[in-house]
């Protein structure tokens, strides 16, 4: 069989991008069609018990256990990612500062972002502890009440809240301090001459300039916290009473406790089409 | 190769002119700052440290000491050998070797392919690359585990409790590929067209022009996969469930769950899980800030 240059040429190509090409579609595309096709089904361990139709939508939508956990999540989302990305911001300012030492500050801040999910969190399970944790140990000795940081409901969500954003910091620092960076000095020497304090510039400089970043960090912490499963594990195995049983905690809960896959595939649509929806409407605001 | 990768950094000689006369007292808030910032960023990873070479009474004495007065290093050995963290240690190191191959190999190549050959249909194919990068890893679990346990022509079980089903998810991802393509496309095309006259055929261009040309990326993408697939929890918990296959995440996990209160082995255990990933930072630091940076910037456009 003569093949003509161009049509070898492209093969070659095909070649090329075919492998990665075919693991992709594979491991990430097909996985949401085949998600749409169990919801459809009563799928447990064994197999299908047969086409249910829209039922398992149906129970989603009155599951109450299901809604609580995309408040918890939601709830879990908006905090992490608003102490986190504040932290970051604030520490990028200063270590962008031109002064000795900054670089080894920046280096060293980023630390917790190399150490696991789960290792941090199991290092906060140690310190949260209640009887011998250093946190309350501090408490303790300054005559307070010792805080049930992750064995009472009310207290538990705050606590990941914390591991949350504690990590969000380190992880979002060098971004930002990269967008600082990039922003145009002569900007600032102009407001400069106009009079404008430090607060002014931040305000009407830094933060336009940055917003591209801080929506793309935003992002990125609301998809994240829709990941979110290692520190509950560690923590609180998404107790007490259910007060940190985030989405993704509860789709394991369904499909991996009580064995209801199709039912697990169905919040598991809800959840894809929810955080589709979140990044378009952050990319969306971008662009206007 | 990568830790020679030069900083940039700002002259030395003013610098130290301009901070001495700026001695402060913001200047010194700022330290302040920064010092307070490194405490609660860096305390709890000391605190594992100072715990993992505690003796176990040591660890309920009240007031806590950060560092015991003598360290105990055997509770590292028992949590390497009685508590299986080898084990553990070998499986993620299979895991994250053979993935980081994969990536860099399958992933390159595909850069390659979208960023420098024509084909029909290369536009749309590159945007269901982007469109995996889209998908949040959390919404794949349920259907991946049926597939992996439903794996034609295998026993019950299917690739479930195996290094293959642990791995091939994530043998490459739309981030290796992609990085590929954005930095390529930052690279003159005259090298690669002038060996292609020279009548090098597109294995030999690939191989011989652009694999040196490409090697910061590649780098990048080798320590992200590392990264990654080292600290990685949710998939490696679903996929495994033999104690021989655990990666350390998943031992840590389940080690946790059977020492509730030997808070010292415990912290060994969590050491161990660190300590490769703390390594591969100090060893290549400025691409990590090289990588991070590249992404914001290159979102921006």
């Amino acid at each position: 069989m003569v093949l003509s240059p161009r049509v070898r040429r492209h093969l070659g190509a095909y070649l090329f991008i075919g492998p990665a090409l075919f693991l992709l579609v594979l491991f990430n595309i097909w996985p949401a069609v085949y998600t749409a096709w169990l919801s459809l089904q009563d799928y447990g361990i064994l197999g299908s018990n047969g086409f249910v139709g829209l039922r398992n939508y149906v129970h989603v939508m009155g599951d109450s256990l299901f809604w609580h956990s995309l408040l918890v999540t939601s709830i879990y989302a908006a905090g992490s990612a608003a102490l986190g990305l504040a932290g970051a911001l604030g520490l990028a300012v200063l270590v962008t500062r031109r002064l000795p030492f900054m670089g080894w500050f920046r280096v060293l801040y980023f630390v917790p972002s190399v150490t696991s999910l789960f290792v941090n969190a199991t290092i906060f399970s140690w310190m949260m502890d209640y009887n011998l944790g250093l946190f309350n140990y501090w408490l303790t000795s300054l005559h307070w009440q010792r805080i049930p940081w992750v064995q009472q409901a009310s207290w538990a969500l705050f606590s990941i809240i914390l591991v949350g954003a504690w990590g969000g910091v380190s992880y979002n620092l060098p971004i930002y301090a990269a967008a600082l960076g990039s922003v145009n000095r002569d900007l600032y020497e102009a407001a400069g001459l106009d009079g404008a304090n430090g607060w002014q510039k931040f305000w009407s400089i830094t933060l336009p300039a940055i917003a591209p970043i801080t929506r793309y960090t935003v992002i990125l912490a609301i998809i994240g916290s829709f990941q979110l499963i290692a520190s509950i594990d560690a923590l609180t195995g998404g107790g007490p009473e259910n007060a940190t049983m985030v989405t993704i905690k509860y789709i394991w809960t369904q499909g991996w406790e009580f064995l209801h896959f199709g039912y697990a595939s169905a919040i598991t649509l809800f959840l894809l089409v929810f955080l589709l929806v979140v990044t378009w409407l952050q990319l969306r605001s971008g662009r206007e | 190769m990568a830790a020679t990768a030069v900083r940039p950094r700002v002259a030395a000689v003013p610098v130290r002119a301009r901070s001495r006369r700026r001695f402060t007292p913001q200047t010194i808030a700022v330290y302040a700052i920064a010092v307070l910032a490194l405490v609660i960023l860096l305390g709890p990873l000391v605190w594992m440290f100072g715990t993992a070479l505690k003796e176990r009474t040591e660890v309920f004495t009240w007031p806590p000491s950060i560092f015991p007065k003598h360290a105990h290093w055997d509770n590292f050995i028992q949590a390497w050998s009685g508590a299986h963290f080898s084990r553990y240690f070998l499986n993620s190191a299979i895991v994250t070797l053979v993935s980081v191959a994969s990536n860099v190999l399958l992933g390159s190549m595909a850069g390659y392919g979208f960023g420098r050959l024509r084909f029909p249909g290369r536009n749309f194919l590159f945007l269901v690359v982007m469109v995996t990068l889209m998908v949040p890893n959390a919404v794949l679990i349920v259907p991946l585990f049926l597939m992996m346990k439903n794996v034609p022509f295998t026993d019950p079980g299917g690739w479930l409790n195996t290094y293959q089903g642990v791995i091939l998810p994530t043998a490459v991802t739309g981030f290796s590929v992609f990085l590929m393509r954005q930095f390529l496309q930052g690279i003159p095309r005259e090298l690669d067209q002038a060996a292609a006259v020279d009548g090098a055929n597109l294995y030999q261009v690939f191989w011989h022009v652009i694999l040196p040309l490409t090697r910061p990326v590649l780098a990048i993408i080798a320590v992200f996969t590392a990264l990654s697939r080292w600290n990685d929890y949710l998939w490696p918990l679903v996929a495994i469930r033999d104690p021989d296959l655990y990666t350390v995440q998943i031992g840590l996990k389940y080690f946790v769950g059977q020492h509730v209160t030997e808070w010292n082995l415990l912290m060994a255990g969590a050491v161990i899980a660190a300590v490769p990933m703390l390594i591969v930072y100090v060893l290549f630091q400025p691409l990590f800030e090289q990588s991070l940076s590249n992404l914001g910037t290159g979102l921006n456009e």
